[in-house]
């Protein structure tokens, strides 16, 4: 190296591209993030993710078909039913019947009342939770407004409906369990023609 | 090549492409910032003094929280350590100035822009950010204050700032050594920032990002943290601590740097182990990318992960530790004196080490559910910032002052500056320990009766400290004014290394040509 050499010409410039082109990379990868976090739930079944609970559930439903059917094992378990909302004073969001007592193995069906009080169409999604959480794999929900996205007009209301049973092998502890439904809104526009 | 002496007036600092003089300008404005954050924090504790609310309303209090962490995290100790990187890596490498000079003085004028935007939301309706510095949705998205968009701008801006001061003490480091300096002869603090700078790379743009899908949640109806939508709130977090995590390495390895300079300098001896201080700073800087769910174990993650980040976060104290011992190792049958800078920087040998127990305690998954979000945490960070990166800060400015002005400080009132510090530091964050395992939540202006003794002491402690810090300030301020006794070029007995040889104060321009290293 020349001494006096002047201190321009000993920067390169490929160091300089790699060094502003890294950190443009690593603005993308935090969005990045976001669909690679569902892959790696969706490959895992991590997080509860609901398109691999369904696939399970019609699993166990047709390996365990003693399970789903009225026999010696049935048993009767309490099911209650709770909703909330992120807006819980403006939405209007009941179960038809706030509890029930089935017998397991049996298929019911209960609905929820869902309306739109607001002078603003929204679009609706509502999320399952049941608790205790283990109970989970021993509800087996055949029909279900989970997850869906609905739009409602301005004072419109709907009746979603579920049709459930339980498994005849849950265990006797879960002897009260509780379906709760939280409501997300948020408004709907139409798209763009 | 020929070089101007420095313009006259204010021109000179806002034209500078000087290394020295940029250096100079974010070492203030990270002083100025210490001092604004730390006025935040006496307020948080004067209303913690005793439960009830004396002072504030629980909003206001949810303010000073939050500005308290962004000032100090964003613009006391990073610009701090970013001012010292251009003051010293240069001179350390044989370089007459940093890489890109122009993009130096540009990265140093973005900050007192950013900061004065995010001062200027105290002034707004509805107040300033409220929501914590690590600003979770949806508090900072659905429930924020209209002032949010300026906070997510000053951030995008500080990110610029710290990514383009990172691409240049790369380029720095990389391009503009002298002949003969390979890297492994490269001194501590220049390879700690190297490392550091490569973190900030990474991870500031995700923060950029994360700060951007607010802003779009907020004001273009997408729904990235918004459940509405199909978004989740936890995404947040993830991606909040994906930036958070190498976030603390950025603000601890630097004050490894420095602390592995003084040490050395005080006890006589080299520094025990160096290549093993470079290999304990790479694989922090590398375990810091994989272990961020840490900070997030009661977010309800599966037991694997749980597992996974609990046993990958204890993997770091084996690095941390190894750097611990080389530490004390050096001191071992050294002759030591106890100047300024070695009394800090053994303070920060030992309490930085508190933290970082406290730290592997927190890393315990079953037991964090139980430390979560209390005072403990509180303690915990604090340990490792104030008496950890702070204390570093402080001895480095003590070590290179002298460099700096030419003159020396003043030793008696540095020694006392130091001593009053060290009870008040303990003072205030020793007793977090006891109320958060006791089950004080952090972030709340008022608590239950049983916390009052500890919450008294601890506020009696900040005060100490925090008054104390007008000694440093004093000491600083008479360097500046050229009053004390004048420096030699080596300054201290001990000390080795290029910025050593050039004059003290350090002329404008060094190394133009460039020192042969042996």
């Amino acid at each position: 190296m020349q001494i006096n050499e002047p201190i321009k010409n000993r920067i390169e410039t490929s160091l300089l591209i790699k060094l502003v082109a890294f950190p443009c990379l690593m603005f993308g990868f935090g969005f990045l993030l976001i669909p690679l976090y569902d892959v790696f739930c969706d490959i895992t079944g991590l997080n509860g993710k609901f398109d691999l609970s369904i696939k399970q559930q019609k699993v166990a439903q047709q390996s365990a078909l003693s399970n789903t059917a009225v026999s010696a094992s049935s048993h009767q378990v309490t099911l209650q039913f709770t909703t909330a909302s992120d807006q819980p004073n403006v939405w209007q969001f009941q179960p038809a019947e706030s509890q029930l007592t089935v017998t397991t193995g049996r298929q019911y069906q209960t609905a929820f009342h869902l309306k739109n009080p607001t002078g603003q169409a929204m679009e609706f999604t509502s999320i399952p939770s049941i608790s205790p959480g283990l109970a989970n794999e021993y509800l087996i929900k055949t029909e279900c407004f989970c997850f869906q996205k609905q739009i409602l007009q301005p004072g419109e209301e709907v009746e979603m409906p579920l049709i459930f049973q339980l498994r005849n092998d849950i265990p006797k502890e879960f002897a009260k369990l509780t379906l709760a439904y939280r409501i997300y809104a948020q408004p709907f526009y139409e798209p763009l023609k | 090549m020929t070089h101007s002496a420095p313009q006259t007036g204010i021109k000179r600092w806002l034209y500078t492409t000087n290394h020295k003089d940029i250096g100079s300008m974010y070492l203030i404005f990270s002083l100025i910032m210490l001092l604004i954050g730390g006025t935040m924090a006496l307020l948080i504790r004067s209303e913690l003094f005793q439960p009830g609310l004396q002072l504030m309303q629980p909003e206001f209090f949810n303010q000073m929280t939050t500005l308290h962490g962004i000032i100090m995290v964003f613009g006391a100790i990073m610009p701090a350590f970013v001012g010292m990187a251009n003051w010293l890596i240069p001179m350390m490498v044989g370089a007459p100035d940093m890489a890109l000079p122009r993009i130096n003085n540009w990265s140093f004028w973005l900050l007192p822009f950013a900061f004065g935007m995010v001062l200027s939301t105290l002034f707004m309706e509805g107040g300033a950010p409220n929501f914590g510095w690590t600003f979770y949705a949806p508090l900072s998205t659905t429930y924020a204050p209209p002032s949010v968009t300026f906070f997510i701008f000053s951030v995008h801006i500080m990110g610029i700032s710290s990514v383009m001061g990172a691409v240049n003490v790369i380029a720095t480091i990389m391009n503009m050594r002298a002949p003969g300096m390979n890297y492994m002869k490269m001194p501590m603090f220049v390879w700690t920032w190297l490392i550091t700078a490569f973190l900030l790379l990474a991870v500031m743009p995700v923060l950029a990002g994360v700060v951007t899908m607010m802003l779009m949640d907020i004001h273009f109806a997408t729904s990235f943290f918004d459940a509405a939508g199909g978004g989740d709130p936890v995404m947040f977090q993830h991606i909040f601590w994906f930036f958070g995590h190498p976030e603390v390495y950025i603000m601890i390895l630097p004050a490894f740097g420095i602390v592995s300079h003084i040490i050395p300098t005080f006890a006589r001896k080299k520094l025990f182990g160096y290549h093993s201080m470079v290999i304990a700073t790479s694989s922090i800087a590398f375990l810091s990318f994989i272990v961020w769910a840490h900070h997030m174990f009661t977010v309800g993650m599966p037991l694997v992960g749980e597992l996974f980040f609990m046993y990958s976060t204890m993997l770091i104290a084996v690095p941390t530790g190894v750097k611990v011992f080389n530490w004390v190792a050096t001191m071992l049958r050294g002759s030591m004196t106890f100047e300024t800078p070695m009394l800090f920087s053994i303070a920060f040998v030992v309490l930085f080490t508190i933290g970082g127990l406290s730290g592997l305690m927190l890393a315990i998954a079953p037991a964090d559910f139980q430390y979560h979000d209390t005072y403990f945490v509180v303690a915990h960070f604090h340990y490792v910032l104030v008496p950890g990166a702070l204390f570093s800060i402080i001895a480095g400015v003590y070590f290179w002052i002298p460099k700096w002005t030419g003159v020396m400080y003043n030793e008696a009132m540095g020694k006392f500056h130091f001593w009053v510090s060290f009870v008040g530091v303990n003072l205030t964050f020793f007793p977090m320990h006891f109320i958060g395992l006791a089950g004080m939540p952090r972030r709340i202006p008022d608590y239950a009766l049983q916390f009052a003794d500890f919450n008294m002491v601890a506020t009696i402690g900040a005060f100490l400290f925090g008054f104390s810090q007008l000694i440093f300030v004093y000491n600083i301020i008479q360097c500046m004014r050229q009053r004390g006794i004048p420096a030699s070029p080596q300054v201290w007995e001990g000390a080795e290394g290029l910025e050593w040889t050039v004059d003290s104060p350090a002329p404008y321009h060094t190394f133009q040509i460039p020192p042969t290293i042996k």
